[in-house]
């Protein structure tokens, strides 16, 4: 890996997303990039024929010179406290009108080198997943490089266990190849879950030699393997990540935004806002 | 001490079953009984026959033969230094034969089969063990063939979480820790009778809480029908013993529901073993 994108709001969340970054960055000998984004805040206007407008002014203009200050100061404490690890570090501050994620994606499409984004989240339910990572799951929907969604319940910074939910679906050979590998670059081991349901039900068999066939296919050397029976496949993957100790969750997002994200459900954004361990997310749109 | 019941009708089949009761009395020192039951309708004939033609000397030729053969059984030297007691008990028809040896107190009843060829590759088992297994106040092992230097380490206990099964496996246990064999629990997930993973470790940690057995593990299996799961990860796993608890259907009940235990059995190699569970 040759850049790793890590957005911060100096939360704590950002600083777990954080500390997991530095491990990551250097295990695998890669730069880091520490971005904060400077909100601007947005003025609604009603123009004379009725419509519903915004001010269009330079966000400079409109954010105070020493908010960008304190940012690159509270940066630079960043840089500070991780100085003694060999990691090379770079950090940006990047204003934005309309709203969090337009400058994180900014940054990626200024950058043809980022290879993955690692930022933070709470492990949510309830009220909390409404107010909090809605940015997150932005980045996870839209994201055009592997996205790895840091849970702030996740204390250890090192990942043994990666659980890739597997389907009958054929996969994308590239995307499989980009999962393997950052998943090794993490230094974690490889699960594969299936999880079989009455709607769509299989027998042991037949998803075995459908395991058999994808571990063939997409050059899989070791992998371990485990069938779950529940009545969703969301289900299936909190019962197992419940019971059984793992890490993180790598999930292919189809990337649905608007109603299309609404009629059709998307089981990463769930998982990623329910589940209380780390996420790694591939958009599909990508492959 | 246990007690281990081998009928027998001095057929290859019986003979059979006798070798793999005698591997069992050895690991566990449960004493044998080889019983065999005569239709009491032959005898009458054979003492009618044998009145007219020695004028009331010798009546009882056909029990002494059948003595005579319990006895050359008992005391082949494969046998030699087991507890191995003889018994002839007589019954008035086919019928009353399961019966007959299903009241007789035992911990294990172990049964040799005649094997019926069916349709398609399938060996059916006979007639009487059919009825024996509906009727058991024990457990019964069916034997289908000869086994040779048995060795019974993989257990397989079929199981949909029933209230009585904690019992059976508990009256199991002597038995299975004698084997020192492992139990491994097996539930058949269908598409009609869907099990969630989730369910079946919760339930399964209730039932196996109170047990007896310290060790054990679980696999919930996948498959169209309760008796192809069964038979299919029996073949995967290699089972050497196959444990499953049936309901003794009969009637009307046994009509429609039949007995997934039978359909396993008949289709099933290695040895059986069927728990009747009452309701």
């Amino acid at each position: 890996m040759k850049r790793i994108l890590v957005p911060v709001d100096f939360s704590k969340q950002s600083d777990n997303a954080l500390a997991v970054a530095f491990k990551i960055a250097q295990k695998t000998k890669s730069r880091l990039l520490l971005l904060h984004v400077v909100e601007a805040p947005i003025n609604p206007q009603v123009n004379m024929m009725g419509d519903a407008g915004m001010i269009t002014v330079a966000p400079e203009s409109i954010i105070p010179h020493e908010q960008l200050k304190h940012s690159d100061q509270k940066l630079n404490a960043i840089k500070e406290k991780y100085a003694n690890l060999d990691v090379k570090i770079e950090t940006h501050t990047e204003l934005d009108i309309e709203s969090g994620f337009m400058g994180i994606d900014k940054v990626i499409s200024a950058h043809d080198d980022i290879d993955l984004v690692i930022m933070g989240s709470k492990g949510s339910s309830g009220l909390k997943e409404v107010l909090i990572g809605s940015n997150t799951e932005q980045v996870v929907k839209r994201a055009r490089v592997p996205v790895l969604v840091v849970k702030d319940d996740h204390i250890e910074s090192h990942l043994n266990k990666a659980l890739l939910p597997i389907n009958l679906e054929p996969q994308n050979a590239k995307l499989v190849a980009d999962i393997v590998k950052i998943v090794n670059l993490l230094g974690a081991e490889l699960h594969l879950l299936y999880v079989n349901s009455p709607l769509q039900f299989y027998s042991t068999q037949q998803i075995n030699d459908m395991k058999n066939e994808f571990v063939k296919k997409h050059h899989i050397s070791k992998a371990s393997f485990t069938i779950v029976d529940d009545f969703s496949e969301e289900k299936g993957i909190f019962y197992y990540v419940k019971e059984n100790k793992v890490d993180l969750i790598v999930m292919p997002t189809h990337g649905k935004t608007g109603l299309g994200a609404f009629f059709s459900g998307s089981v990463t954004a769930d998982v990623v806002n329910h589940s209380a361990v780390s996420v790694l997310t591939f958009n599909m749109k990508n492959y | 001490m246990g007690k281990i019941l081998v009928p027998t009708d001095f057929s290859e089949s019986s003979a059979n079953a006798l070798d793999v009761a005698a591997e069992l009395s050895k690991v566990t020192g449960w004493g044998i009984t080889l019983m065999n039951v005569m239709k009491s309708n032959e005898l009458a004939k054979s003492t009618y026959k044998a009145l007219k033609a020695n004028n009331g000397a010798g009546t009882n030729k056909l029990l002494a033969e059948a003595k005579a053969s319990l006895e050359s059984l008992k005391n082949k030297p494969k046998y030699n230094g087991l507890k191995i007691t003889i018994e002839i008990t007589l019954q008035d028809s086919f019928t009353k034969l399961s019966e007959e040896i299903s009241s007789q107190e035992a911990d294990l009843i172990v049964m040799g089969t005649k094997v019926v060829p069916g349709y398609g590759e399938e060996k059916l088992v006979g007639k009487n063990t059919r009825a024996l297994i509906k009727n058991a106040n024990c457990p019964v092992l069916v034997v289908k063939k000869p086994v040779k230097n048995l060795s019974i380490k993989s257990v397989v206990f079929t199981t949909d979480f029933d209230v009585m099964h904690r019992g059976i496996l508990n009256n199991l246990a002597p038995l299975l820790n004698a084997l020192n064999a492992k139990l491994h629990l097996l539930c058949i997930s269908t598409p009609s009778s869907f099990v969630t993973s989730r369910k079946a470790s919760k339930v399964l940690g209730t039932m196996m809480n109170k047990t007896k057995i310290k060790e054990w593990d679980f696999t919930l299996y996948n498959d169209k029908s309760k008796e192809e799961g069964i038979l299919h990860f029996a073949e995967e796993f290699k089972a050497d013993m196959l444990i499953m608890p049936t309901h003794g259907r009969k009637g009307f009940n046994y009509f429609f529901n039949g007995s997934i235990a039978e359909q396993v059995l008949d289709h099933f190699d290695g040895l059986g073993m069927t728990v009747y569970q009452k309701d």
